[in-house]
């Protein structure tokens, strides 16, 4: 039974290993992504080996599912703009650009020395007595929530999460700016529906989401599970609904969309101010209200988070025509545009 | 019991090793998505399997989620990855190049 569970740990390792190797060594760019995915979903069988369910959740909607898509979404843009057919760098590389083989050996060498380093004083080290648990597990009761996890993210170190939500809603701002108003996705108008198996698929699959996004949302006070994992599922909703041509993609400029994104920050920044003439503190929960409050924020954190994954998944900045304004202020404006209209040249 | 659930949770490990060889032969993108593909539907048995076997329900919940966004892969695969293999045909329309 031991034993056999060892040779699964060992199989998972030794795969991991593999995938990662490849990975790392291919020079295909779609081999790589198929690969990242397949690594993502390894590692989350890891996590599960190690007992960390939360862990291998979060790996396998946002690691896996979310980030696969957006690559596969990518290399879409690229092979588009490179065009049938073309061999170009960016999507198999041919080795011309590669570093002396003396440059690579050396810094091959020295990764390795300081990987087997790393791994020499994490074994010297001995084992730290674990403390943090005990801590926890002893005040989990005033956090108003069973799973810890979501108890030290969303009451102990609320404000780690506010800063992380600060971060995505950060990032949508960054691809608004350069949207240059094309958005290509899903269907035209106009255009019929000619694709009744995506249409079969999503009636089937969007429902189902929603419903494991909201159950995900719920059940983080007491299980494995919370805003982040449910929110990525949902934006797997929206990005089916999008790509089915059934919902409009997103838009900076609808006020619902922008509403949605800022929701999730807002509500928790507001939760923290509310709470002040109460504790005295930022989002310092008063006893008994944790848990509602924590519930809400989840709540709009998960709409916020979701948004903003179909829009960064959707909301592909159209390739920039040259812009004589922009160049006129700063000739060397624009390299990515540059260098994208160049790759169509070659 | 469990000896006989972990041994077929360790049998889909070797699988999914095996579909490892088709992602890095390929030869056409769909090849290597159908490989990937593999890894999240064993990823689900083997995570249904492992829940039984140690009792602990949540791992279910992750087996959703294999489930559920292997969809939306597939679903972006087909939709934005595929038509370089086939032929560029969709949506270039609003390129004006």
């Amino acid at each position: 039974m031991t034993a056999l569970g060892l040779l699964l740990d060992a199989s998972v390792v030794l795969l991991l290993v593999a995938l990662a190797t490849r990975l790392l060594l291919t020079r295909h760019l779609f081999e790589a992504i198929v690969l990242f995915v397949s690594y993502g979903l390894t590692l989350s069988l890891a996590w599960v080996r190690l007992g960390a369910p939360n862990i291998a959740l979060a790996e396998a909607a946002l690691g896996a599912g979310v980030t696969g898509a957006l690559f596969l979404n990518t290399y879409q843009r690229l092979a588009e703009r490179i065009g049938d057919g073309a061999k170009s760098p960016l999507l198999e590389d041919d080795g011309s650009q590669d570093p002396p083989s003396w440059f690579k050996g050396l810094l091959g060498g020295g990764v390795i020395l300081l990987g087997l380093g790393a791994g020499w004083a994490l074994i010297g080290a001995g084992r730290r007595p674990a403390f943090l648990p005990h801590e926890i597990a002893a005040r989990l009761p005033e956090t108003g929530v069973q799973n810890p996890v979501t108890g030290v993210l969303l009451n102990f170190r609320g404000y780690d999460t506010l800063l992380e939500i600060a971060v995505l809603v950060a990032a949508m701002a960054g691809v608004w700016s350069l949207d240059r108003g094309s958005r290509r996705f899903g269907r035209a108008r106009g255009e019929p529906d000619e694709d009744p198996v995506l249409h079969a698929l999503t009636r089937f699959a969007v429902p189902v989401t929603v419903v494991t996004a909201v159950y995900l949302t719920w059940v983080g006070s007491t299980e494995p599970g919370g805003a982040f994992q449910a929110g990525s599922l949902l934006a797997g909703a929206g990005v089916l609904l999008t790509v089915a041509g059934i919902l409009p993609p997103p838009t900076a400029a609808s006020r619902p969309v922008r509403a949605m994104v800022a929701g999730g920050m807002a509500g928790f920044v507001l939760a923290g101010i509310a709470v002040l003439p109460l504790t005295g503190q930022f989002l310092h929960y008063p006893e008994g209200w944790a848990y509602p409050m924590i519930l809400g924020i989840e709540a709009l954190l998960t709409v916020s988070i979701a948004v903003v994954l179909v829009e960064l998944f959707v909301d592909v900045p159209a390739v920039p025509e040259p812009d004589p304004a922009l160049e006129s202020i700063d000739p060397s404006g624009d390299p990515l545009g540059r260098a994208l209209r160049g790759g169509e040249d070659s | 019991m469990s000896l006989l659930l972990l041994g077929a949770a360790l049998f889909l490990i070797l699988n999914v090793g095996a579909g490892l060889l088709r992602v890095v032969r390929g030869p056409t993108p769909a090849d290597r998505m159908v490989a990937a593909q593999l890894f999240g539907t064993s990823g689900v048995a083997i995570l249904l399997l492992l829940a039984e076997a140690s009792g602990e329900g949540s791992l279910r919940d992750v087996a959703l989620i294999f489930a559920l966004l292997a969809v939306v892969i597939s679903v972006s695969f087909v939709k934005r990855g595929w038509i370089r293999a086939e032929g560029s045909s969709d949506g270039e329309a609003d390129h004006a190049d």
